[in-house]
């Protein structure tokens, strides 16, 4: 330890009289905090709040804090519109706030004025993502590849590499990503291995699936994306019960919609229907609250009202809202899915075909096209698709897997009679 | 039995309070948590408050809601909060000395109120309390609620009707007013704190009320803000800013000087009732500079190589006590060998109002007469310096904090350069305090006085000096909490 971050390091031991455990991202708020207290007049010191802010965002799944951020980032642009630390992180509050539009633009923005800047090539992809422009995603990627082969870099690629069908090759890169993963920071680590635990999910392999959710856990304990996403593995290993304990673990911290309709899901399989319709019930409050607050998980919601039949022309309103402000290969499937529910099936087809343009290996985009092709008149490739999607995964959604099943059993049977 | 807010059923809150929607600072799956402990001579109370924004309201009025016909009665909310005042008490682990007290609940209150879009919030609030057993201690308190859960969540803690708390680990006042009014600035990030330590003990309260003595301690602190700034500039050190810096750090200095405590009173004493000069209240500030520069650079120093082993705050106690015994030990030989002095009738101690001022001859005599009325040794340069460098000892934080900061962004030599520029503004204010009261004696002198008076005036200026250093040796010993 040099004198020079001991210096720094005991100021900041003068200024906290209490220096209770806290979480990384309050110790980065609480850090960002006393050099305000020092440098009111500095936008990077506003950017640094900004940014603690973004963390705590992620880390707590508490999008309350989007504003915060937002806030200071103002702040910092009041001081200097030209600060090139608050140009950088602007389009990443966007992208919380899913203004992906403005987020492209803000990111656009600082790489003109820094293009060497690995940063901005990250928060260029995150929004050509969400907007689907994946080609543009792709060349940012690289680049940001080439720039700084790290963790970020290598957790963007792996999920452009999921989406143009190479889950394995994603699987292999995640693992780069979680070797890069700094000990000090078990939130990132713990991120990182809850998708590398989602690709093994997407293929079926609910063992590795499990171990790397349980690493998540254990990096950092109580994650609620981890609790889900393992109550999720236990569900389709046919452990209800755990399987529910676990989902209730994670909506104690966090009512997640999806994560409360999973629950339900479970509640429902277990037999528990009057426990399931309270669970369905919340998410359904969470969409009013939603609306009531201007707020938005319309992907969420509408493929919730489309997958348990309720609200479809709400479903339906929040998917084509969704499409308006957010492009991508799931905001088609959502589209698509909620327009069959609708029973708009031309244009469901359309949509369906959309969200597998890519060719991603997902079974979820398969089950939803084929029941579309069925729906639509076009047996063969009906059952080509729901086949896909029992191959992949047989267990991605003990509902829709079921359905599928049955919709197969009954094109056979008429191909079967055709014959 | 306190109750003191009835409870109101949950259609008629609705109804009155849609104009106005209770805005909460975070998400709308936020459960707000605040604890408020209060510590009276024989009992510790905790007011426990609850605020859930929407969603968590949905999922808890459906339990409330035990007979399912969509409203909450009094029978329903009552059982309601009977059991979460069992089941919230529970989670909250309040200890004096290692020793778990159990809470009893005093009193307990259920509301809601119109959030966004006049969807229901609830509140509830608990009124816990347990007897201390003790008349002082240290309290540790955790709240284990909703672990996990995002949302507000504050502690704080303050003593009452003849409680004072000390080493507190939280503020004395809330930032939320018991959940009801969240800050509208976003930049102030909402507290998570959960946990609170603290000592308590009999005692005066502070008289000053606590928005006043927050105003005041924020106005000093942007004072010690102003010196950071000094080296925390990023700008390039032209002789002007040089120059500027240092009269600045210079004034801080001064200023420092003027707040409560720094042996004022020992200076003055001292040089009162030796029948100091000018050159020897000079002396005493050059000591005071000198001593509190090297201060600084040493704890400075210890801080950097010896943190581990030593917090500075932690420090800062035992150098006040060891600066309290010196001035202890000076005021004591001074009082020792006046009290000899003036208990011997001697002719060097006569009078001076006995001179006879008619005669012009005599001009000489008096001067003479003046001179050495006490001996020259009383005004021990030995005693002068040990008395300066109790007086400077002690090193102003804010002084420490500058250093550490100009280390930190490698402008060395500046800093130190700051430093003795802040203790010489600091020594300048004693001087001047030393200066004038060497003035005013000499006007004092000229007035005629009893002569007992003025035998014993240096023996008593001697005790008020040992009695002044007592005084810092108790207090630092009281924020050791020995």
């Amino acid at each position: 330890m040099t004198l020079r971050t001991a210096a720094v390091a005991l100021v900041g031991v003068l200024a906290a009289v209490s220096a209770a455990a806290a979480t990384p991202a309050d110790q980065a708020i609480a850090a960002a905090e006393r050099r305000l207290g020092q440098q009111q007049d500095r936008p990077d010191a506003y950017v640094e709040l900004a940014s603690a802010f973004m963390k705590k965002s992620r880390e707590s799944g508490d999008p309350g804090y989007y504003r915060r951020a937002s806030a200071a980032l103002d702040r910092a642009f009041a001081l200097d519109p030209n600060d090139y630390q608050a140009l950088r992180v602007r389009p990443w509050v966007l992208l919380g706030q899913h203004d992906f539009r403005g987020a492209l633009a803000a990111a656009e923005r600082a790489r003109e004025r820094e293009p060497g800047d690995w940063w901005n090539y990250g928060t260029l992809a995150d929004a050509e993502i969400e907007l689907g422009d994946y080609d543009r995603a792709t060349d940012a990627v690289q680049r940001m590849v080439d720039l700084r082969p790290g963790l970020p870099a290598y957790t963007r690629a792996a999920f452009l590499r999921a989406l143009f069908g190479d889950r394995a090759g994603a699987i292999d890169i995640l693992g780069l990503a979680v070797a890069a993963a700094s000990p000090q920071d078990p939130e990132t680590l713990a991120w990182t291995l809850v998708h590398l635990g989602h690709e093994h999910f997407a293929l079926g392999d609910l063992d590795a699936a499990a171990a790397a959710y349980t690493r998540a856990l254990a990096s950092f304990p109580g994650y609620y994306l981890a609790l889900g996403a393992l109550g999720r593995v236990r569900a389709a290993e046919g452990r209800l019960d755990e399987a529910i304990t676990l989902y209730r673990q994670a909506v104690e911290r966090i009512p997640a919609p999806d994560l409360v309709a999973s629950l339900g899901d479970v509640l429902a399989a277990a037999g528990r229907a009057d426990e399931a319709e309270r669970e369905y019930e919340l998410v359904d409050y969470t969409g009013r609250v939603a609306r009531a607050t201007g707020t938005t998980n319309g992907r969420q919601l509408a493929l919730f009202y489309a997958d348990h039949d309720r609200r479809l022309p709400e479903a339906l309103r929040l998917a084509e809202q969704e499409s308006a402000s957010r492009g991508g290969v799931y905001t088609d499937d959502a589209l698509a899915w909620a327009l069959y529910k609708n029973g708009r099936v031309a244009e469901a087809a359309r949509a369906a075909h959309r969200a597998l343009r890519l060719g991603t290996e997902d079974a979820q985009l398969e089950c939803h096209a084929g029941l579309i092709a069925a729906a639509a008149g076009r047996p063969r490739q009906a059952s080509r698709h729901l086949r896909r999607a029992l191959a992949l995964n047989p267990y991605f959604d003990r509902r829709q897997a079921a359905v599928a099943r049955t919709a197969l059993a009954a094109l056979d049977g008429a191909a079967r009679v055709a014959l | 039995m306190r109750r003191p807010v009835r409870s109101v059923p949950l259609a008629v809150c609705v109804a009155l309070g849609s104009a106005v929607a209770h805005a909460h600072p975070l998400g709308n799956f936020t459960i707000n948590r605040y604890a408020a402990l209060r510590l009276e001579p024989r009992t510790v109370t905790v007011r426990y408050v609850v605020d859930m924004a929407e969603i968590p309201t949905f999922q808890e009025l459906r339990v409330v809601d035990t007979n399912g016909d969509q409203t909450v009665d009094e029978r329903e909310q009552d059982a309601y909060v009977r059991r979460m005042a069992t089941e919230l008490g529970r989670n909250l682990a309040l200890g004096v000395d290692g020793r778990t007290l159990v809470l009893t609940l005093g009193g307990h209150a259920f509301e809601t109120l119109p959030g966004a879009g006049g969807l229901p919030t609830l509140r509830l609030e608990l009124w816990y309390s347990a007897p201390l057993g003790a008349d002082r201690g240290a309290v540790t308190f955790r709240d284990g609620n909703f672990a996990g859960r995002p949302g507000w969540q504050e502690v704080i803690a303050d003593g009452s009707a003849g409680m004072v708390l000390s080493e507190s680990t939280v503020p004395r006042v809330d930032r939320s007013q018991a959940l009801r009014v969240y800050p509208e600035d976003q930049l102030q990030s909402p507290p998570q704190v959960t946990e609170a330590r603290f000592r308590f003990s009999p005692g005066a309260a502070v008289p000053v009320s606590e928005p006043a003595a927050s105003a005041a301690r924020e106005g000093a602190a942007r004072f010690a803000d102003r010196l950071t700034e000094l080296v925390a500039t990023r700008a390039p050190l032209g002789p002007w800013l040089v120059l500027t810096s240092l009269l600045v750090a210079a004034g801080l200095g001064a200023l420092h000087a003027l707040s409560p405590g720094h042996g004022k009173t020992v200076v003055g004493a001292y040089l009162v009732g030796t029948r100091g000069t000018a050159r020897h209240a000079v002396f005493l500030g050059l000591v005071v500079t000198a001593t509190h520069t090297l201060g600084v650079y040493a704890l400075g120093l210890l801080t950097l190589t010896a943190s581990a082993y030593v917090l500075p705050e932690r420090l800062f106690p035992w150098i006040s006590a060891v600066s309290g015994l010196v001035v202890v030990a000076v005021g004591a030989s001074l009082a020792a060998s006046r009290l000899q002095a003036a208990l011997a009738p001697s002719h060097q101690a006569h009078p001076h109002a006995h001179h006879d001022h008619h005669h012009e001859a005599h001009e000489h005599t008096h001067d003479h007469g003046h001179s050495h009325a006490p001996p020259a040794g009383a005004v021990g340069w030995r005693s002068l310096l040990a008395l300066g460098v109790s007086g400077g000892l002690l090193p102003c934080p804010s002084a420490l904090v500058v250093m550490l900061g100009a280390i930190a962004l490698g402008r060395i030599a500046f800093g130190l350069l700051l430093i003795v520029a802040f203790s010489a503004g600091l020594a300048a204010v004693l001087t001047s305090i030393g200066l004038a009261l060497v003035y005013a004696r000499d006007l004092f002198d000229r007035l005629p006085l009893d002569g007992r008076f003025a035998r014993f005036a240096p023996v008593a200026s001697a005790l008020v000096i040992s009695i002044a250093g007592l005084a810092i040796v108790i207090e630092a010993i009281a924020r050791l909490g020995i």
